[in-house]
């Protein structure tokens, strides 16, 4: 098991850190979604954080776009965050994030 | 003109953040009057931001050996140094509908209550999206919003004379953050009214000046009031969660 962490400085100036715990299977064990952003309704961050554990990569950006989909970010975007997972899991895989813009 | 309620008062950092959180859910529930609170922590008390994480956003060794509180804040945003004796917090507890449903908006027209009150200093000071009133770049004001379905609570800061280098000891930014403001040190981001004007204002000079400048910018009538027994109740039971390291050190 390995923490990976990602830190992205958003285009509005906020920063958006994740650190993602993942165990040798590559399944996402803890996550946290942490910055001096905002979100309404806050409590959003904490479900994404409380249902990716479980996750592969591939499934926690699914589930991550399903749960903001119904809420305002502001300061950061969804693409920050979806890049800041991939960023992060690869971070605790030992990989290179080569594609910085992932588009859905 | 709308009448709204205007409380100055003061507190520690636990029961200034919890009377802000139990202003915002008696409010929801139409219990009370739109408010305009301003206040002074005392001591001195540091707040970090709803997501932010402890080791993060602060220097908790220094915190923890200058007898500084420290608690995390309901809204969002990023951590805050609080000085008792160079700081007004302000908060704002309303209707959504009295502000504006927008949230961009609604920080721009709150936040414009600061620029008019710097104003009255004859300091030029301009609202920096999202959440900042700069002068000449420099960050003099931040605050962050929270909203329930009807009620949003907006709190932040008002730095007349806080003392920047202990600011500057206190919070932690990434590194990230500073590099692109172009700076090298939290110190160099922040100014204070005084430090522009070259004299240290009086704290009444400050409260009317933050007055007359929400009651500007919100088009409202201020009448000077007190918190009501239930708000001091709510207040007094919340203080428990201001205090509880689950809360704080939740991430």
């Amino acid at each position: 098991m390995r923490w990976g962490r990602s830190i992205i400085r958003s285009r509005a100036g906020k920063t958006l850190v994740i650190d993602l715990l993942v165990d040798t299977q590559g399944i996402i064990r803890k996550c946290f979604i942490s910055g001096d952003f905002f979100a309404y309704p806050e409590n959003l961050i904490n479900d994404i954080e409380r249902k990716l554990p479980g996750c592969r990569l591939g499934e926690a950006l699914i589930m991550a776009r399903k749960l903001i989909k119904d809420s305002s970010l502001l300061g950061i975007t969804l693409e920050d965050l979806l890049i800041g997972l991939r960023q992060a899991y690869n971070d605790a895989v030992g990989q290179k994030t080569l594609d910085k813009i992932i588009r859905y | 003109m709308a009448e709204w309620r205007l409380i100055v008062d003061e507190g520690d950092l636990y029961w200034c953040m919890a009377m802000d959180e139990a202003m915002l859910q008696l409010r929801e529930q139409g219990k009370i009057p739109n408010t305009l609170r301003l206040y002074k922590i005392l001591p001195d008390g540091v707040t970090i931001g709803y997501f932010q994480r402890v080791k993060d956003s602060v220097n908790l060794e220094y915190i923890r050996g200058h007898g500084i509180s420290l608690t995390r804040r309901i809204t969002g945003g990023g951590s805050v140094y609080h000085d008792g004796s160079g700081e007004v917090t302000y908060s704002v507890v309303a209707d959504i509908s009295d502000v504006g449903e927008d949230i961009l908006e609604s920080y721009r027209r709150i936040c414009r209550g600061i620029v008019y009150a710097l104003r009255i200093f004859g300091v030029r000071a301009e609202f920096k999206p999202i959440n900042d009133v700069v002068v000449d770049s420099k960050k003099i004001s931040g605050s962050a919003q929270t909203r329930k379905k009807k009620a949003l609570l907006q709190h932040g800061t008002f730095m007349y004379a806080t003392d920047l280098d202990k600011l500057s000891q206190c919070l932690r930014a990434p590194r990230e953050k500073l590099e692109s403001h172009g700076v090298s040190s939290i110190r160099d981001r922040v100014t204070t009214l005084s430090e522009i004007i070259g004299r240290r204002p009086g704290l009444s000079e400050v409260l009317e000046a933050l007055k007359k400048g929400f009651s500007r910018s919100l088009g409202i009538e201020l009448k000077p009031s007190r918190h009501t027994k239930e708000e001091l109740l709510l207040a007094e039971k919340l203080i428990a969660k201001y205090k509880d390291e689950e809360w704080v050190f939740r991430k």
